[in-house]
């Protein structure tokens, strides 16, 4: 148990802050140029120049995949936060109200749970024009639902226990329940939502760029990077290869660091330690 | 004036069966430094009666009587006012210590909630008082505690921690609601000395539920006996327990063990349908001392003596 969370934390923070070292140095260097094409250089395989070879245009992938954690890491933090922000807030509403509240919040959640990602970045694009800050706000808006759900679903269920009664006893009003009492308590499982809506938003971005609609090019997207690879992938596999590693091991590093967070953050296996 | 006044209380609830009264007319005192019980089975409304006090029941709980604590009416006053009076002159100590802490904040957080809320103490301040109340509630090694987590502690010294933070900011009424119910027998017994020596130190009053006769002869003052939503014997513990009258409570008394008891008589039936309530006495049906005048309506309480109270029509002739 204890060497298992360790190895957790320690694997799911290092690639995390790979990730971050990867993105901040991609803003000064990069081994090539991601807007030169070189027609004659196109689908290279791996070589002492281009580690992860080269791409349709000639551009060097492990160059793209550098820029693109900027935008991945960007796409899952923003969607995330405001789904988060406004999912948590409405969960928590709705558990601590009940009643009517209750119910038009988590109507409006089925309605929105209805609604396709894909037509919200549609009309998003229709009104502002496609770009990726404008698929992070739709990917967040499709976040909402999941997080208010699941803070409802969880929060409903911290409220029927006898210590949010001992707090109501100790005087405590419905707002200082829901953030000392209640939200403490689904902050675990809150935190691997998190880390799973995260890996989704850098899929859903790829699928919003490659109806053009997510991040434009020629700013390098690993989701689309992986897209636009399936054309090339019997010439050169390396182009769908490196940028399908790249959004695993991204993924891979946050879900450990959320299970290994959602762990630390319960007492109960914290005090194990 | 008594500083709890609690006035024909009643609560009507609405359930799938109809209007139902979990507590149906409750009448009681009590004063300052005063330990009175409330005994009775399961279902009979004496913790939807304590709830009912602290206006903790659901909102579409209908309560009417009236309940006065120390002059003002707590069922006419404003959530927002409630919240002020709770945790800080009225506090409530919970059957289940194991549920009634929240698990993911240390026992510092927790008993200084109520500091920090109804005082003007600052958090470092409201930390050593809180040490000071582990200490005084017999929790050993109060200092090394208050970072401990609710999960690292034993049943009885959680129910300590409850009690502390019950105690937190010198309250005038503690409701206790079957405290140590959930506790082996010795810890129980330490658990209600403490509770006795709080009431006699700081002349709190104690208003404790449970369904331990055992446990109210050795701390009550003052005995209600609650049968299906009433009292139906009332009046000094020493008094009520040695010649109880009313044929719930003789029943009660033969059902407990005690040196010298021949053998124990369990009470035949179980407690009526709250939806289903005889027009009669609610006892009837069990009662081995039953006639047909019984069935036709509910008894009043008479008073027998000074200060004691039976619902039986038959309360003169049966002793």
């Amino acid at each position: 148990m204890r060497n298992r969370l360790r190895v957790n934390l320690w694997v799911g923070t290092v690639i995390t802050l790979a990730l971050l070292a990867i993105a901040a140095l991609s803003m000064v260097w990069t081994p090539h140029s991601v807007l030169r094409m070189n027609l004659r250089a196109k689908l290279l395989p791996p070589s002492a120049d281009f580690l992860f070879g080269t791409d349709q245009f000639g551009r060097d992938v492990l160059s793209l995949l550098m820029v693109g954690t900027q935008n991945a890491l960007s796409i899952g933090v923003v969607s995330v936060l405001l789904g988060l922000g406004a999912g948590v807030a409405l969960g928590l509403i709705a558990a601590a109200r009940g009643g009517w509240i209750e119910e038009l919040s988590m109507r409006g959640c089925d309605l929105m749970f209805a609604f396709p990602v894909v037509l919200l970045a549609i009309m998003l694009a229709a009104a502002f024009g496609p770009g990726s800050i404008n698929s992070m706000i739709a990917i967040g808006i499709h976040n909402i639902p999941t997080f208010a759900r699941l803070t409802r679903g969880a929060a409903k269920s911290i409220w029927t226990r006898e210590f949010i009664m001992a707090a109501r006893v100790a005087g405590h009003g419905p707002v200082q329940i829901s953030l000392r009492h209640v939200l403490p308590n689904v902050l675990n499982i809150l935190v691997v939502q998190a880390t799973i809506s995260f890996a989704i938003a850098i899929l859903a971005d790829a699928a919003l760029s490659y109806l053009g609609l997510g991040t434009q090019p020629p700013t390098p997207s690993w989701g689309r990077m992986l897209k636009e690879a399936q054309t090339f992938m019997s010439q050169n596999p390396s182009v769908a290869i490196f940028p399908g590693l790249a959004i695993a091991v991204a993924v891979l590093g946050l879900n450990l660091l959320g299970d290994a967070l959602r762990d630390s953050l319960d007492p109960r296996f914290a005090g194990r330690r | 004036m008594a500083l709890l006044e609690v006035d024909q209380l009643a609560v009507t609830l609405q359930s799938v069966a109809g209007l139902v009264r979990p507590v149906d007319v409750v009448s009681f005192d009590v004063n300052r430094g005063e330990v009175v019980c409330i005994v009775g089975e399961s279902g009979c409304g004496k913790s939807t009666t304590a709830l009912a006090l602290i206006r903790l029941l659901d909102e579409q709980a209908i309560l009417s009587g009236s309940v006065r604590f120390d002059g003002q009416d707590l069922l006419g006053l404003s959530e927002a006012r409630m919240c002020a009076l709770r945790g800080n002159r009225l506090s409530m100590v919970f059957q289940e210590p194991m549920t009634a802490l929240n698990p993911v904040k240390t026992i510092a957080a927790q008993v200084m909630g109520p500091l920090l809320l109804h005082t003007a103490m600052s958090a470092a301040e409201a930390r050593v008082e809180a040490g000071r109340l582990l200490a005084r509630v017999g929790i050993d090694q109060p200092a090394r505690r208050l970072d401990c987590y609710p999960h690292q502690l034993s049943g009885g010294q959680r129910q300590r921690v409850v009690i502390a933070m019950a105690l937190a900011c010198r309250p005038d009424l503690i409701i206790a609601d079957e405290p140590t119910t959930a506790l082996d027998t010795t810890v129980q017994r330490q658990i209600l000395d403490l509770l006795l020596s709080l009431v006699d130190e700081a002349s709190i009053a104690l208003l404790l539920i449970t369904h331990n006769l055992a446990v109210v002869s050795e701390i009550a003052d003052t005995v209600l006996v609650m049968y299906g939503g009433r009292v139906v014997e009332s009046g000094p513990a020493s008094a009520v327990l040695d010649s109880p009258r009313h044929p719930y409570t003789q029943g009660l008394m033969q059902a407990l063990a005690r040196p010298g008891a021949p053998r124990l008589t369990p009470i035949a039936g179980t407690v009526p349908d709250l939806a289903r309530m005889p027009a009669g006495c609610a006892f009837a049906d069990r009662c081995p001392r039953v006639i047909d005048a019984c069935r036709i309506a509910r008894p009043v309480a008479q008073t027998i003596e000074p200060g004691r109270t039976v619902a039986c029509i038959r309360a003169m002739e049966l002793t």
